[in-house]
């Protein structure tokens, strides 16, 4: 999961509070919290990044930590493994581990096709990490 | 006491086109004026009179015409000359009926009352019978010889005369002023007519062009919605003096430019000794014109030498958050096909249940129980789809 999408679900859990109210609130400048949550690259300082996680009451390091982590890497990633015809493994937030063989991907999800055949479609903002098996 | 304009303009020894620099009236306006053409309208007199710096009350609205000087030929009396004139044949109407003449009821007229006239009533025609400029086979002068009612002189006959005392152009057999009986052109006879004796010469136009035309009414008869020519004229800005501006030299090339052009070589992989004879000189030389049509240049070589990619769907093959279809037709199929649909969300929670709809951002599921239940896709972590029991049973069937 990038920072956009961990921010984008904070901000869900908190109540939903407008990015104006964050900005307000966290002392980040105008228009900054809107780029880092909606932009698909890595995107805000680490002072902004440590503002927002103490408004979220999250550790810091959740932020930072997603920085490089992000949906344009997770884009490139799919893409690739489709291309080379490889499977990937996609490490959720929930814990679970899916690994497959991506069909399709695009905006919100990605199709992956299991060994058992099985398909299962894995929101993307849910992916922390990824790793293309056999790369 | 109030000077005609072009007095005043000598006495302030300014030219027509100085004058009309400063107040910002048209040259050819102003001309007019002098002539006594036009009369002055209040917002050209209070131009001319800041221009001339004098009083709006200094000039006179309508002026005289200023005397010729002395290198112009005076102009010649019509009644002297047998010279064959210019003649105004018949085709376009100068006038129609009885309603609009150019006449004067006394004084001097340009026409002779049996003489000459511009149209008779059901002609189109400037004149008819015998006509002459000059001297008329009765004797008098005239544009043409005919019995007409509309003339452009007088109606009656005997009593033109070129230049008698005061000379209008309205007036009619009434001796009222104006274009024959209307009243469109009233004061054209009340003015002073220009003088053809002696003590000053004629204007020109009376020599040297025939018959000058009537000055233009304000108020058009055949066009009464429409204000003067001259009036609906927008004023042109006067040019500023000191001649044409200078082309200013191209700039050198942007920096943006020449690192655009550097990538476009890397990617053609040319040289230096390319870039030379492609561009004629080096990078560092190039302007900001020659820059861009090289990039051009450039350009389309790459697009020459890369494949051409397929016609219809556009490909982004890094960029799959452009395409945001194949989610929607997954879930189509699966709405269609009344899968049962599985759930997982972020917590581990599962859900199970047909699909009833969907949007970019939640899922509507109609669970087992006959519950309706909408799942924001952010709490979702994957879904399944998986064969209904019934299906399960058949295909175990199948197998067995």
């Amino acid at each position: 999961m990038s920072t956009s999408d961990y921010l984008r679900y904070l901000r869900a859990v908190k109540g939903g509070p407008t990015p104006q109210d964050i900005e307000t609130a966290t002392g980040v400048p105008a228009g900054a919290y809107r780029q880092i949550e909606q932009r698909y690259r890595a995107q805000g300082t680490e002072e902004e990044l440590a503002s927002l996680a103490a408004y979220f009451e999250v550790p810091a390091e959740e932020l930072t930590s997603r920085v490089e982590w992000t949906r344009k890497a997770l884009s490139a990633a799919l893409v690739e493994a489709a291309e080379q015809d490889a499977p990937i493994q996609l490490a959720l937030r929930s814990g679970q581990m899916v690994t497959g063989k991506v069909q399709w991907s695009d905006l919100g999800a990605a199709l992956l096709q299991m060994e058992d055949g099985q398909e299962v479609v894995v929101q993307r903002h849910m992916v922390d990490r990824w790793q293309i098996v056999g790369a | 006491m109030a000077l005609d304009l072009w007095q005043l303009r000598r006495q302030k020894r300014m030219t027509i086109e100085e004058l009309a620099r400063t107040a910002g009236v048209h040259p050819a306006l102003i001309k007019a004026y002098e002539l006594g053409e036009r009369s002055i309208p209040e917002r050209d007199l209070e131009r001319l009179a800041s221009a001339l710096e004098i009083d709006v009350e200094e000039i006179k609205e309508l002026s005289d015409p200023p005397p010729r000087g002395p290198s112009r030929p005076a102009a010649p009396s019509p009644l002297e000359g047998d010279a064959p004139r210019p003649r105004y044949d018949s085709g376009s109407r100068y006038d129609s009926g009885s309603g609009s003449r150019y006449d004067s009821g006394s004084g001097s007229r340009y026409d002779s009352g049996s003489g000459s006239r511009y149209d008779s009533g059901s002609g189109s025609r400037y004149d008819s019978g015998r006509p002459s400029y000059g001297r008329s086979d009765s004797g008098r002068s005239g544009y043409g010889s005919s019995e007409g009612r509309s003339s452009y002189g007088g109606g009656e006959a005997g009593r033109s005369g070129y230049g008698e005392g005061r000379s209008g152009y309205g007036g009619g057999e009434a001796g009222r002023s104006g274009y024959g009986s209307s009243n469109y052109g009233r004061g054209y006879g009340d003015r002073p007519a220009p003088r053809y004796d002696s003590e000053r010469p004629a204007p020109r136009y009376d020599s040297d062009r025939g018959p000058a035309r009537p000055p233009r009414p304000d108020y058009r008869p055949d066009r009464p919605d429409q204000p003067d020519r001259m009036e609906r004229r927008p004023e042109r800005p006067l040019r500023k003096p000191g001649g044409l501006k200078r082309r200013p030299q191209v700039a050198p090339a942007r920096p943006s430019q020449l690192e655009h052009l550097k990538i476009l070589l890397q990617q053609l992989d040319m040289s230096g000794d390319d870039l030379l004879r492609l561009a004629g000189k080096p990078l560092s030389m190039l302007n900001r014109r020659e820059a861009s049509h090289l990039l051009t240049t450039c350009q389309e070589m790459l697009t020459e030498r890369k494949p051409e990619r397929p016609k219809g769907k556009r490909q982004r093959p890094y960029l799959p958050e452009s395409v945001d279809e194949h989610e929607l037709v997954y879930l189509t199929q699966v709405q269609l096909d009344e899968s049962p649909l599985h759930l997982t969300l972020f917590n581990g929670t599962t859900l199970e249940g047909t699909l009833q709809g969907f949007s970019p951002y939640a899922l509507t599921l109609a669970t087992n129980s006959g519950d309706e239940i909408t799942v924001q896709k952010l709490a979702i972590a994957f879904y399944q789809v998986k064969p209904s029991p019934a299906q399960e049973a058949a295909d175990q069937d199948g197998e067995s």
